[in-house]
């Protein structure tokens, strides 16, 4: 049974010897020794189904830019400054949605290139995930009615290896904050167990996996893998200083009226596991692409899908969309504004100055299931690496470069990510 | 050229054209071919199923096939020399022209498996490739499946359903943290696919959470009567928990953790409770144990009971005749209604009702309470009519009766039902397809769609899978006339060539269905306009032919062939937990003639099932002792491509799948090796097209070849093992 859940204060992790920890470490992670700005968290926020970029696009060039009355993105006009706005970046050689999907933050990378396949977030996190308790986090709102499948799931580990985002805010709530209230010497006895009971199951696994042909042991192989990660999860000394957050209350979790709760719960624990140090690089999926969600809430009738393929002509059709997109601007502006409400303990500045946010969607133009100019939006200063306040506008680059950039706003060096046939290097002129 | 083709008298087929332009004489292999041809094959089956996409316009224009449409009156003659040309062409010792239509090319057919192996097509083209191998004898059968055609061996992980049960089971206190693990993996529409079903890092993490609440709760003094001996509580446990016994060095190990409840908790996270092996012996054949937890699963989607355990103590399920006692006993356990409920909801996709988005303004009176009457309905219908009525197929398509709840019966406007919830429904609302449940998912938020109930009909009912919309078209009907009728909406489909190809397979089916409103309730007219409800299935084996609303629907696939052998199809990826293998295929094919032999009952499609080869017997390889590198992934075996003997051409199965839209298309290929020593592999295509993307594979392109092999990580494969590759073109 969990204890009574009234706000307190919050001791992560396992382990008596973390209690001395100091709580803020990782907060405190200072910028690279050598000088180079990065951001010390990743977040991508998606939303499916393309967009009609007549009602996208900003008007201006770099820095002048403005978004028109009843656009898309004027409901981020307040943060203007704090965003990159992509126009011009395309997938190369797929689109459609499921494609789309699949290769969006992959860069449809195989085991031989950079990322092995993964995700860019699954990259990022393998990278710089070591210390946090969580490599990474991956929170959904209403991903999973079809079950697991390209149409459903953006994160990988591997080719055709998801990473299923928790669509439940109260079992993501319990597995960030569950362990809160068991005493120190409790905790220690458990350790000792978890890790004896691990063994046993690794011994299993390897008396298994000389039974069975090669499919089955690379099965059991991913198997082992897993429990590896959960070794180390449950081993990894954490220390969190923070407020922990009253549990979400129960929804319907498929129920399509409570879209906008799910997903508000969803965005304050992402935020939230990010402040506490639970974790460096999240997610928010907002259900995935195909999607049926009906905006009732804005009293729209046709769900997301049909309404990403109204043509110019379908004037009401269009502006339904538009309104469901604007929605969705609203929610990514929410993010944008608990990021900025927090600070950095070491007076850095806010959450979102040293955090790289990233809108993706996975389809350019939903009505002709293209990928040109998918119309990705960044926010957050990335702790300095990126300039942002731009419209930049290219000329119909690789995906992949941005990937790269996301990278190396991280503070990575990686040259390329997933296929590199289109081009290495990261977007011109975008981080620095 | 054959020696042995002759010359028919052109004379009279010259005359056929009017003059004009000479045309060339007919060459035939065999005397009467010709005619052969224009009887057997052009007329039930070229210029039906083909010629809608083989023809200069058509999608598949780009093909070697390309005929001259029906209404041409010379198209036969035309088509002749065409297709004799196709019949000739040899891929290995087996022609294009039965490869291609039955989707065991290695490219595969982008138009679906449109004459599946040893079908009655299938069988008339086989005889007209004789033809042209001299062989100008009568029909024989032909087919590529043996009857010990059987899957690979597999470990089936338990799926989230299967494990709540089994937990339930096991230790006696409810469980819902199956439910709390990510969404399993859907495959061909079900959610337990062996290969897909896996332990990823949240998972494993969810299930150690599991485990623990579970051991803590679980009332150990009801579990055995071992009291604190921990040994002889390892055994007694152990054998329920991994459903066979525990070999010494487990029970040693369990031991070692000292108590009841760390047992459990390492327990519930091994791979002997977690995954259900389907492995068997060297020479192939599954262990009862093994075949108890088989059965199980199969029939009551969870453990073993007592009766089933003894049946494997004592050998007995070694043979047939014992599993099928056991699978007659346990089709009668109430639990089997459980397995029932999660078939039928994977296969028409009801269980999505829940989800389902629904435009509220336009239906309020959707509520969740409807919707969960309208599941139950479905479920209680299903489970009664086949299962516990042991009914035929035919009965799930045309019984003109239901169960429901009072409110549900009102909701439909039929009479109150009597005390067991069963009431008639008239030939209107027939069998399982007039059901809320099936006509409300499968429509859009704020109306009908003939495009999903066609698109249902068309791939859960006939087995038919169809491409996704081709990019760079707008996709999106005209906006909601109201002086326009559907079907007048739907037209566009039929008028534009893109839309066309693919929405005559889907859009007539679906306007049977259109006296049902996107909620399921009968209506008297379409938004003022008259009802419509005439239709028509094309592009089938045995099913072509206009019908008219639900009931000549029902009706039309009740005795079709093609719809009873999909069923039987659905039951065997359900069942078997596999993909559209090759394998998959023929235990369709056998489980179908057997469950016709057995009189078409439910029960008889059960037992066709389970005394089927592949559920005693497996094919693939066996571990043996650990390779060298075991435990590490295979990611740079570079090296050990030169140790791989180059091995006998014919132990490479290809399987092909493509994604087809129109002005280009993507392949997805499995590479599997089916010899016994490890080897490499190549592929290689005929080019069609452009190619703008590849993945997993290295790419040769020449102008007549595009030879793709394997990169460093998936060059080399084990026996048994197996890779894919695909690429993309633009046409």
């Amino acid at each position: 049974m969990a204890p009574p859940l009234a706000r307190r204060q919050l001791l992560l992790g396992l382990g008596a010897s973390l209690l001395a920890a100091p709580f803020t470490s990782l907060l405190r992670t200072p910028a690279r020794a050598d000088g180079g700005k990065r951001a010390r968290r990743l977040l991508v926020f998606f939303s499916p189904n393309g967009t009609v970029h007549g009602k996208w696009r900003p008007t201006g060039g770099e820095k002048d830019f403005a978004f028109s009355k009843g656009s898309i993105l004027e409901p981020l006009a307040a943060r203007k400054s704090d965003l990159v706005v992509l126009d011009g970046v395309d997938f190369k050689g797929f689109d459609n949605h499921e494609a789309g999907m699949n290769g969006m933050l992959t860069g449809q990378g195989t085991l031989t290139h950079e990322g092995r396949g993964a995700s860019v977030d699954q990259y990022v996190a393998s990278k710089i995930g070591a210390g946090t308790r969580f490599p990474s986090l991956e929170l959904g709102v209403q991903t999973s009615a079809w079950g697991g499948s390209r149409q459903t799931r953006m994160c990988y580990s591997a080719p055709d290896k998801f990473v299923p985002p928790e669509d439940s805010p109260r079992n993501a709530w319990t597995r960030l904050f569950g362990d809160l209230g068991k005493k120190p010497g409790e905790v220690d006895a458990l350790l000792a167990r978890r890790k004896s009971v691990l063994d046993v199951v690794r011994a299993d696994l390897a008396d298994l996996r000389a039974r069975v042909g090669v499919a089955e042991q690379h099965k059991l192989d991913d198997h082992l893998d897993a429990i590896r990660a959960v070794e180390k999860t449950l081993t990894t000394p954490v220390a969190a200083s923070c407020a922990a957050p009253l549990a979400p209350i129960d929804l319907a979790l498929q129920d399509h009226k409570n879209f906008p709760a799910i997903g508000r719960a969803q965005s304050d624990l992402a935020v939230l596991a990010l402040a506490c140090g639970l974790t460096r690089v999240a997610s928010i999926q907002w259900t995935h692409t195909v999607s049926p969600t009906v905006f009732s809430w804005l009293g729209i009738g046709d769900g997301h899908h049909e309404l990403s393929h109204k043509p110019d002509e379908n004037a009401k059709g269009v502006a339904d969309f538009v309104a469901a997109e604007r929605w969705f601007a609203e929610q990514f502006f929410y993010v944008l504004d608990k990021l900025a409400a927090i600070p950095e303990p070491d007076g850095s500045g806010t959450l979102l100055d040293t955090t790289l946010v990233v809108w993706a969607k996975e389809l350019g133009d939903g009505r002709l299931h293209d990928a040109k100019s998918v119309p990705f939006v960044l926010a957050g200063r990335a702790g300095g690496a990126l300039r942002t306040g731009r419209y930049l506008k290219y000329a119909g680059e690789p995906h992949q470069r941005l990937l790269v950039s996301i990278c190396q706003a991280m503070g990575l060096s990686n040259l390329t990510f997933g296929d590199p046939s289109h081009g290495a290097g990261p977007l011109g002129g975008l981080l620095g | 050229m054959n020696p042995r083709r002759l010359l028919l008298a052109a004379s009279l087929l010259v005359q056929a054209c009017g003059g004009g332009e000479e045309t060339p004489p007919i060459v035939e292999p065999c005397a009467g071919d010709f005619t052969y041809f224009e009887a057997k094959i052009w007329q039930p089956i070229l210029s039906v199923k083909c010629v809608g996409c083989h023809n200069e316009q058509g999608i598949a224009r780009g093909s070697r096939l390309v005929l001259a449409a029906p209404s041409d009156p010379d198209a036969a003659r035309k088509n002749y020399p065409v297709v004799r040309a196709i019949a000739d062409t040899k891929l290995g010792d087996q022609s294009v022209f039965l490869l291609r239509p039955s989707m065991t090319h290695p490219d595969g057919h982008p138009g679906g498996n449109l004459l599946p192996v040893g079908s009655a097509g299938y069988q008339a083209l086989a005889t007209f490739v004789r033809h042209g191998e001299g062989r100008c004898g009568p029909d024989v059968a032909t087919t590529s499946c043996t009857d010990t055609t059987v899957g690979s061996r597999v470990l089936r992980r338990l799926s989230r359903s299967e494990y709540d049960a089994t937990v339930e089971d096991l230790l006696g206190v409810p469980s819902a943290y199956g439910q709390s693990l990510p969404p399993d993996v859907v495959v061909g529409g079900f959610d337990n696919n062996g290969a897909a079903l896996r332990v990823g890092p949240i998972v494993a993490e969810k299930l150690g959470v599991a485990a623990e609440a579970l051991a803590a709760a679980a009332p150990l003094a009801k579990l055995t009567s071992c009291a604190d001996d921990v040994t002889c509580f390892v055994k007694a446990f152990g054998k329920r928990a991994f459903r066979r016994p525990l070999l010494d060095g487990e029970i040693s190990r369990y031991a070692k953790l000292g108590d009841a409840r760390t047992v459990i908790t390492a327990m519930l996270q091994s791979p002997a409770f977690l995954y259900r092996p389907e492995i068997g012996k060297n020479d192939a054949t599954l262990d009862p144990w093994e075949v108890a937890s088989e059965l199980s699963y199969l029939l009551t989607g969870t453990m073993p009971d007592v009766a089933l355990f003894a049946a494997a103590e004592s050998g007995k399920l070694a043979t047939k005749d014992e599993v099928v006692a056991q699978a007659r006993r346990l089709l009668k356990d109430p639990r089997a209604a459980r397995t029932m409920a999660r078939f039928t909801g994977q296969w028409l996709y009801v269980d999505r009702l829940g989800a389902v988005a629904k435009d509220p303004a336009t239906y309020p009176e959707l509520t969740t309470d409807l919707k969960s009457a309208m599941l139950s309905e479905t479920q209680a219908f299903v489970d009664r009519t086949l299962r516990v009525g042991n009914g035929t197929f035919r009965d799930l398509l045309l019984a003109e009766h239901t169960f429901v709840s009072p409110g549900l019966a009102e909701y439909y406007g039929l009479a109150a039902p009597g005390d067991d919830g069963k009431v008639a429904t008239g030939p209107l609302r027939r069998g399982v397809l007039g059901q809320g449940s099936v006509l409300t998912v499968h429509a859009v938020a704020a109306s009908s769609s003939p495009i999903h109930r066609g698109k249902l009909v068309r791939e859960r009912l006939l087995c038919q899978k169809l491409p996704p919309p081709p990019p760079g078209v707008v996709v999106q009907l005209p906006p909601f006339d109201p002086s326009k009728s559907t079907r007048e909406r739907f037209a566009e489909h039929s008028k534009n060539e893109p839309c066309r190809s693919c929405h005559r397979l889907m859009d007539p089916i679906g306007f049977g269905f259109e006296a049902f409103d996107g909620i399921g309730r009968a209506r008297k007219d379409d938004h003022g306009h008259p009802l419509d409800t005439k239709g028509e299935i094309v592009a089938t084996d045995h099913t072509d032919g206009a019908f008219e609303g639900l009931d000549g629907l029902a009706g039309r696939l009740a005795d079709s062939p093609d719809a009873q052998r999909c069923f039987a199809l659905q039951w065997v990826r359900f069942g078997y937990g596999v993909d559209d293998e090759p394998e998959t295929q023929c235990a369709a094919d056998r489980v179908t003639t057997a469950w016709a032999k057995g009189g078409m009952t439910f029960e008889a499609l059960i037992l066709a099932l389970v005394s089927d080869p592949t559920f005693l017997a497996r094919q693939g390889d066996l571990g043996g002792p650990p390779a060298p590198d075991a435990g590490v992934p295979v990611d740079d075996a570079g090296a050990s491509d030169a140790a791989v003997p180059a091995p006998p051409a014919d132990t490479l199965v290809v399987t092909s799948k493509r994604d087809d839209y129109g002005t280009g298309y993507c392949d997805y290929v499995t590479v599997k090796n089916a010899g016994a020593s490890a080897r490499t592999w190549s592929v290689v295509r005929s080019p069609e097209g452009a190619i703008t993307s590849s993945w997993k594979s290295k790419l040769v392109t020449t102008a007549t070849a595009w030879t793709f092999t394997g990169e460093s990580y998936n060059a080399s494969l084990e026996p048994g093992g197996s890779t894919d590759f695909g690429y993309c073109a633009k046409r």
